[in-house]
């Protein structure tokens, strides 16, 4: 059928609208709405307990600029971005290697599922397990590391020097599991004729991966950053516990994000400081940077998709 | 085809605001909104009560367990216009939130209320240093208790005795305790850095004793940081550093890196032999301290020369306000002074294990050292001197971090005093 003719656009005008009406006024109503109303709270003063607010323009904003603890947040979030990214997408490459030269396949499935537990746990139940995984005293990480000889190594991962990388630790875990989903799809898609006709020249298997699978994944790997850069920013439950390990504290600094600042500034956990239209303004500048980061990556690191 | 989705679309969202409809409450429905969920044994006797009430006086009761984040969740209540009358939470919680915010009213007529069945009113019933911290100089108070919570140093009686060691009461003595305590291999004070809760209890109390009750708190809200010149903050500072692992040496192992629940773990399997904590520390701990554990507790020292009162504690309770805009003030009021009866206070004890306000209503054996310290109170003050809830941004980004520093032994006492005026000053400017 002409799909310039007046008989085709009758007939599918209305089924088009029909079908992208809801789903435009669920976005609007969800999501846009939301935002739109953030952004007109992040201008005033407010505690979100009364309708009595105060107009205060840009202030929230001006004051964000130099609250030495948002930024604190703010340079942890990109630490968790670009440390976090590289670390994730390095391992997540290895595991992609080891197992993707698996010769079982239920083997393969099996290594995968493992991996992939982590994200069927409540953020929750992972964060305080990891906090009793990382005890100084009775942990199971050091204990490990004392008994194989190694107690030099053992240190007090929950201190103000550590905390970070343990927090991050735990976030790598999950998120491998993740994203060697993706991979190993993505590299299943691969014509195994390009891997034999490798051998047939000698190739090793690292030479296959970097010169055959890692560019032929290439797009799933560019994908995965982005995720990983917008999840980073987002991050919540597993930090909101961590460290403070259900006792009611607040997240130490070293490992709040941007996300969890603004809840503890809106919401408060112990302490009251409910300030829902400057964590408005917080919320509306992390939807500010995860928009360019995401920019950024596709600009910097996109490639054409490859066919084959 | 178009048609028939908008009908459906349009029968869906009458739908939905039918059903919102629904959960609102019932006009004269008395509306709580807990801070206890389902099945805690604080639950338990409160949903009992509310039956009773109801019963007794033949009114309905909407009672929502809405668990800890109940202040949360009572923003998009009151901003959607949907009643609650009463409210329940940690007093700290509830100045912080809903006493700043105007959103709860003045308690002080329920206090003349008669407690139905008995003879007295719920002042003459309820012990005034439970909440008298909270009261204003005007009568005015905007919580009043069901629920005692004091901290205090806890440690195995048993354990003392068979080291002979004194239960301290001034600095000194408990310095000569921490070396008594060294010389058997014990940890003296089980503590973890990484933990607010933790962090915030020795600052505030060195200052509570050498400055006197409410001198943080007034140093915290001065905008010029001049109270912090006061050379005894610098004391305080010392103190503090006495407790680092630069200073004497008084906290546990690993200190810097211990989150919860490590350093109370610590403590209860006899590795520390003190730990400061709030008195819900023997309901937390129970179940792993050995069958010869006893427990008991004695207040923060007090110092040679301190301004603060030397019997005063901490008064931190749990209960209940009631909205400005609540549709049943009269029948809110009512329950209060209905909880405040005998037969709840003890079944509070009993079931909750918890302190009771109540007077003559006396706790379970582990929490009977922290009762008599509230009883012989001539004075008591609020956790963290009132800075987390009259301050929470001050609380936050200058008084904890500071203490931090000042405990991890990074900063020495002359630092710290230095450090809390300039930061004071910093923040006040900011904000």
């Amino acid at each position: 059928m002409n799909h310039n003719s007046e008989v085709y656009k009758q007939r599918y005008r209305k089924l088009i609208l029909t079908a992208t009406i809801p789903v435009i006024g669920i976005y609007f109503v969800f999501m846009i709405f939301p935002l739109l109303q953030s952004l007109y709270y992040s201008l005033f003063n407010w505690s979100g307990f009364s309708k009595e607010m105060e107009f205060i323009a840009a202030n929230n904003y001006l004051n964000l600029a130099k609250d030495g603890i948002f930024l604190r947040t703010l340079f942890n979030s990109i630490k968790y971005v670009f440390v976090g990214g590289i670390v994730i997408i390095g391992i997540t490459l290895l595991f992609t290697y080891v197992i993707s030269n698996f010769k079982s396949r239920k083997l393969r499935d099996i290594v995968q599922m493992i991996l992939f537990v982590p994200n069927t746990i409540s953020p929750v139940a992972l964060a305080l397990l990891w906090n009793f995984v990382l005890n100084t005293r009775w942990g199971l990480l050091n204990e490990t590391l004392k008994t194989l000889g190694l107690g030099f190594l053992a240190k007090g991962w929950m201190g103000q020097d550590y905390i970070f990388y343990a927090a991050l630790s735990l976030l790598v875990w999950i998120n491998v599991g993740y994203f060697i989903v993706m991979y190993l799809a993505a590299v299943d898609r691969i014509p195994m004729s390009l891997y034999e006709s490798a051998e047939i020249d000698g190739a090793t298997s690292w030479n296959k991966f970097t010169k055959i699978t890692v560019p032929l994944i290439k797009d799933v790997i560019e994908t995965s950053m982005v995720l990983w850069s917008i999840f980073s920013f987002k991050i919540f439950g597993y930090l909101f516990v961590f460290g403070a390990g259900g006792a009611g504290s607040d997240p130490a600094l070293e490992i709040r994000n941007i996300a969890v600042q603004i809840y503890l500034t809106g919401f408060g956990k112990r302490t009251p400081i409910n300030k829902l239209g400057y964590a408005s303004a917080m919320a509306i500048l992390l939807l500010f940077f995860v928009a360019l980061l995401v920019y950024l990556i596709r600009k910097l690191v996109f490639t054409e998709v490859v066919e084959y | 085809m178009f048609k028939k989705i908008s009908v459906l679309v349009i029968v869906v969202l009458v739908g939905l605001l039918t059903l919102s409809n629904m959960v609102y409450a019932e006009e004269g429905e008395l509306v709580y909104w807990s801070m206890w969920e389902k099945g805690e044994p604080q639950q338990k006797v409160l949903e009992e009560a509310f039956n009773d009430f109801s019963e007794e006086f033949d009114v309905e009761v909407d009672l929502n367990w809405v668990g800890r984040d109940n202040l949360t969740t009572l923003k998009t209540r009151t901003l959607s216009e949907q009643n609650v009358d009463l409210v329940d939470k940690k007093a700290e919680e509830i100045y912080g939130a809903l006493v700043a915010n105007d959103m709860v009213k003045d308690l002080s007529n329920v206090l003349e209320m008669k407690v139905p069945n008995e003879d007295n009113t719920v002042g003459e019933v309820l012990i005034e240093e439970s909440y008298n911290a909270y009261q204003k100089e005007d009568g005015t108070v905007h919580m009043l208790p069901y629920n005692f919570i004091t901290s205090a140093f806890w440690y195995d009686k048993a354990l003392f005795r068979d080291l002979s060691i004194e239960v301290p009461e001034t600095w000194d003595e408990f310095l000569v305790m921490t070396e008594k305590m060294k010389e058997n291999d014990l940890e003296p004070v089980a503590f973890g850095l990484q933990t607010g809760v933790y962090v915030g209890y020795f600052p505030y109390l060195t200052s509570v004793r050498i400055l006197g009750e409410g001198a943080l708190n007034r140093a915290a809200g001065d905008p010029s940081g001049k109270l912090f010149e006061d050379p005894a903050w610098e004391r305080v500072g010392e103190v503090l550093y006495s407790f680092s692992k630069e200073g004497d040496n008084l906290l546990m192992e690993n200190y810097e890196s211990s989150v919860y629940p490590g350093p109370q773990m610590d403590w209860v399997m006899g590795i520390a032999g003190t730990f400061y904590c709030g008195s819900w520390i023997p309901i937390e701990t129970k179940s792993a301290a050995g069958p010869d554990f006893e427990y008991g507790s004695f207040q923060f020292p007090t110092f040679e020369g301190g301004k603060g009162d030397p019997t005063a504690v901490e008064s931190y309770p749990i209960g209940m306000s009631i909205l400005k805009n609540s549709d049943n003030v009269e029948l809110a009021e009512k329950f209060i002074a209905f909880f405040s009866q005998e037969k709840y206070a003890e079944k509070w004890v009993e079931v909750t294990k918890n302190m009771s306000p109540r007077k003559g209503v006396e706790p379970a054996p582990e929490l009977q050292d922290a009762y008599q310290s509230l009883m012989k109170a001539e004075k008591t003050f609020r956790l963290y001197d009132g800075v987390q809830a009259d301050y929470p941004t001050w609380y936050s980004n200058v008084f904890l971090p500071i203490s931090r520093d000042v405990l991890s032994g990074n900063i020495n006492g002359k630092e710290f005093a230095e450090q809390m005026r300039i930061q004071t000053i910093k923040h006040w400017k900011q904000n």
